[in-house]
């Protein structure tokens, strides 16, 4: 993984009494989500790659140095092909909406720019208030335009540290179809700072693990939530995340197919094209397990799998599914465990009554 | 936000109402309305009319004429705008720089540059011109001296002159920018120079494209105070412009009384002139305040970045220290040199060295007992006297639902627009003709002193009233307590170190104050300001020094007596 696709971070240092030693490599495609409990750490690294915080160590992005102190190499954060937005939308106050816009764009000389102010303002759907002063923005709208703006920056790696944090329930749900817009259409690589498993399972494709300052775990999205000493720490809130394709649409019942590597899923009819790619979110106490193929059941999703791991937790048992390579949990209690005799190698079938798609 | 709703939400529902016609506070606030209309609009009044009638006493215009169109009176109006705008224009931009280099960068010694922060507090632009000409005068300034003995030709410096005089003032009024500016600087929201840097624009972008823009509002309006407290400068053009003929409004208003007879009405209309000029400025920074305001407190109570200045640090100290030395270091060591020699030359020797200035100042010289006895009881009991009406106006205003409560702080805040010797003037027509005649006595250089202080005595109780949870009010109200009760048991107690530290200030304040009492003080009723004054008149420098350096001990006494009880941190007014 290692090279000019990958994001690699060492960092050891301390802020007062919080020690942090990081160490991680990410793909630099996609979204990166480092996730983990508030004061773990997680703005540090982000800051620390962005130049505004030095801690001791190397940052390499893309094959690129940005800090090496072996060999005495720091860029500062302007140096840095970044685009960062804060939690708090963090807008010039003195400038307008386009003002803040353009302090992006000016900044990247106009060989190097990527995108157009025209056609960044109407991705985020910011272009009706290019004008205004960013005062009298809604919370939702500032965040927007904090995003536009980073984006005009033409970054190479762009950061978000928690920017749905600030936000009511009301703006969180009008501003991350932006964000899933923007994984589908800019091939802009993320690290994404976050605490909420719903927008990580929305939206990230690599997931970074901290916990106290250290990096526990790193890797794909589907296989880190369904890695069981992380999983267990969800108890019942565990979920898995299925990528798959709009294979078809069934205009008699309203259904449409979606693809994936253990199977199709039949969900309610969406307005997808076909062919596309679409996220799905499974939780765990949604997920049962029978021995045999179920028939007489109202159950539509139902795949056959093998167990891949069991983990019990007084009453109840999370176990850990493979689907045809995509993995899958289901929270069941200790007695069903028993009287199936679920362990590790044996076939089941798995039957899935409500799935959430995400995009 | 919810905090500040709530907050809010239970102040309003803290304040005490009157329940029926019957009830005394009505009473109370009805007579301090009455006391701040006399003391306040009754002057304004007077002086406007005054300003609006010929020696007949018929309407005219013929002394505003007089004040536009006489070659010696309009060069004063321009030299008021001349020095005001210059000392604002240079405090400002040293003010901003100063600030900058304590609150941003990692400049070593920062802590003791942030003493400029406190140079109102140990002395008077007047003081500080007058320890300027033993520095800077044509002929014996030191500076000079020391020019001519290293082969220089002429003067190097002119401190008698506008450049001077704009000199002087800037250096002495400049803190009062550094505490602002330095202040949005401290206050603003680190993520914005963040967002600029992640945005590609490099250190000295930020500075110029986000910092500056976003503390302009804090420079504009500090730069206009200034101006505001430059126009109203007695002190510092009277001794200074006087030996060159350089005249502002001020010191053209005050010249005016020493005709004979004195010309009322021309005074008047250069004080309206004067007060139309304040307004003007206290307005325009008004305005600056009340817009929108950058600078708010950061989301996860980051610092703001510190610039890394390499070897340019120790440049930047040099800069910063050289201020100290020139506001500071200078001329007090200057002031303290000059009280304890004979001679005021470059040359020094032991036997030189004396105090015979202070016995004199003490003990011969007629008028310093008189103020020094004056000036102690303004201090103490004008000090008291003010604090106290200022807790009952901040009471009424913030915690009682009484109709009129506006009128309160609108009444409380107008004296700000008084340059002290327009309020003099006032005073002095309002008080000088029966049925009561106050001028001769100590009672209208109180008044005065007074009215033009209720400004500050306010802010500082009303900041401290705001601190203080109005349920602490409710409790002894539902307890059954009346307001007076509550007032006196209650709110008075709490209000304590607002009270003491305005009560500080308005006593350092009180034993520095010239530009009204230069016009008030009668014989037998000097203050200690007006005692140096006349020693300046009579030119015995060294005796000057002595008193200057007395009142500079005292406050400092006073302040640090203050700062040990409250833990002060406000600049002062004058």
């Amino acid at each position: 993984m290692s090279g000019p696709s990958s994001i690699e971070v060492r960092l050891t240092g301390a802020l007062g009494t919080f020690a942090l030693a990081a160490e991680f490599e990410a793909p630099a495609t996609g979204i990166v989500a480092l996730v983990g409990p508030s004061g773990c750490g997680k703005t540090t690294i982000l800051r620390c790659v962005a130049g505004l915080l030095r801690l001791h160590g190397s940052l390499r992005v893309r094959g690129e140095v940005w800090q090496d102190d072996a060999r005495g190499i720091f860029l500062p954060p302007h140096a840095r092909p970044i685009g960062y937005v804060f939690q708090e939308p963090s807008l010039f106050p003195h400038l307008s909406v386009r003002g803040n816009l353009e302090f992006g764009l000016r900044r990247v000389p106009s060989a190097e720019r990527r995108l157009r102010l025209e056609d960044v303002a109407d991705l985020l759907g910011v272009s009706g208030f290019l004008d205004r002063d960013p005062a009298s923005l809604s919370g939702g709208q500032r965040q927007r335009v904090a995003i536009a703006r980073a984006l005009l920056a033409s970054p190479r790696l762009l950061l978000m540290d928690e920017p749905l944090a600030s936000l009511d329930r009301a703006s969180k749900r009008e501003i991350l179809p932006y964000l899933e817009h923007l994984r589908a259409t800019l091939d802009i690589p993320t690290l994404y700072v976050s605490h909420s498993p719903d927008e990580v399972a929305r939206l990230a494709d690599h997931l970074v693990s901290i916990g106290a300052g250290s990096v526990r775990a790193s890797g794909p999205i589907a296989e880190m939530l369904t890695r069981m000493d992380l999983a267990r720490e969800q108890g019942a809130d565990a979920e898995a995340v299925v990528d798959a394709t709009v294979t078809g649409h069934d205009a008699e019942f309203e259904l449409t197919a979606l693809a994936f590597s253990g199977g199709t899923f039949l969900v309610t009819r969406t307005a997808h094209p076909i062919g596309q790619r679409v996220r799905l979110r499974v939780l765990a106490r949604d997920a049962s397990l029978t021995l045999e193929h179920q028939t007489g059941t109202s159950i539509l999703n139902i795949f056959p799998a093998v167990v891949d791991e069991v983990v019990t937790d007084g009453a109840s048992q999370t176990v850990r599914l493979d689907v045809g390579g995509t993995p899958l949990l289901a929270r069941i209690t200790r007695k069903s465990g028993a009287t199936l005799g679920i362990e590790p190698g044996r076939p089941v079938h798995v039957q899935v009554k409500a799935v959430a798609l995400v995009d | 936000m919810a905090g500040a709703a709530t907050a809010d939400a239970g102040r309003v529902q803290g304040r005490i109402r009157a329940y029926s016609l019957r009830d005394p506070l009505l009473y109370v606030q009805g007579a301090v309305i009455l006391l701040l209309c006399v003391l306040i609009l009754y002057p304004v009044w007077i002086l406007f009319d005054v300003s609006v009638r010929d020696l007949d006493g018929e309407l005219s215009l013929r002394w505003y004429m007089e004040a536009y169109t006489n070659a010696r009176n309009y060069s004063a109006i321009a030299n008021t705008v001349i020095v005001a705008s210059g000392a604002a224009a240079i405090a400002a931009v040293a003010g901003t720089f100063l600030a900058w280099a304590v609150v941003r960068t990692d400049m070593p010694g920062r802590g003791l540059v942030e003493v400029a922060a406190i140079v109102p507090f140990i002395s008077t632009p007047f003081i500080g011109a007058l320890a300027w000409i033993l520095l800077g005068s044509p002929q014996v300034g030191l500076l000079n001296q020391l020019w001519g003995f290293l082969g220089g030709t002429g003067p190097l410096i002119d401190i008698y002159s506008l450049g001077g005089i704009i000199f002087v003032i800037a250096l002495y009024e400049m803190p009062f920018v550094f505490v602002m500016v330095g202040g949005a600087l401290r206050s603003m929201d680190p993520t914005l120079e963040e967002a600029s840097l992640a945005s590609g624009a490099s250190l000295l972008q930020t500075t110029l494209r986000v910092t500056l823009p976003l503390v302009l509002p804090a420079i504009l309006a500090s730069g206009l105070l200034v101006f505001v407290l430059a126009a109203e400068q007695f002190g510092v053009p009277a001794v200074l412009g006087t030996p060159s003929r350089i005249r502002v409004l001020t010191t053209s208003i005050v010249e005016t009384q020493n005709f004979y007879p004195p010309r009322y009405g021309l005074g008047a209309a250069l004080c309206v002139t004067l007060f139309v000029i304040a307004l003007v400025g206290l307005w325009l920074q008004r305005r600056i305040l009340a817009g929108r305001s950058f600078t708010t407190v950061g989301g996860k109570g980051a610092h703001p970045r510190r610039v890394q200045l390499g070897r340019w640090r120790w440049v930047l100290l040099a800069v910063c220290a050289s201020y100290l030395l020139l506001a500071v270091v200078l001329p007090f060591a200057t002031i303290f040199v000059s009280s304890i020699r004979t001679h005021w030359t470059a040359d020094f020797r032991w036997e030189q060295f004396t105090v015979e200035h202070y016995r004199w100042v003490l003990l011969d010289y007629p008028i310093t007992q008189h103020a020094i006895v004056n000036s102690l009881f303004l201090g103490v009991v004008g000090a008291t006297v003010t604090m106290i009406l200022c807790a009952l106006v901040s009471f009424l205003s913030l915690r009682t639902r009484l109709p009129g409560r506006h009128l309160l702080d609108y009444l409380s805040i107008l004296p700000l627009g008084f340059p002290g010797v327009v309020l003099a003037f006032g005073l002095l027509q309002a008080w000088i003709t029966p049925p009561l005649v106050l001028y001769g006595t100590i009672w209208i250089l109180f008044i005065a002193y007074v009215t033009r202080y209720i400004p500050i005595g306010v802010r500082a109780t009303s900041a401290t009233l705001v601190q203080i949870h109005p349920e602490l009010e409710e409790s002894s109200l539902a307890s059954g307590a009346g307001w007076l009760r509550t007032f006196r048991s209650i709110t008075l107690p709490l209000l304590k170190p607002g009270i003491v530290a305005g009560w500080a200030l308005l006593f350092v304040a009180f034993t520095r104050e010239l530009s009204a009492s230069i016009l008030l003080y009668s014989p037998g009723k000097e203050v200690l300001s007006v005692a140096i004054y006349d020693l300046y008149q009579n030119g015995q420098f060294r005796e000057i020094s002595a008193l200057a350096f007395m009142q500079i001990a005292v406050s400092l006494v006073i302040l640090g007596i203050a700062k040990w009880v409250t833990g002060l941190d406000r600049a002062p007014g004058r």
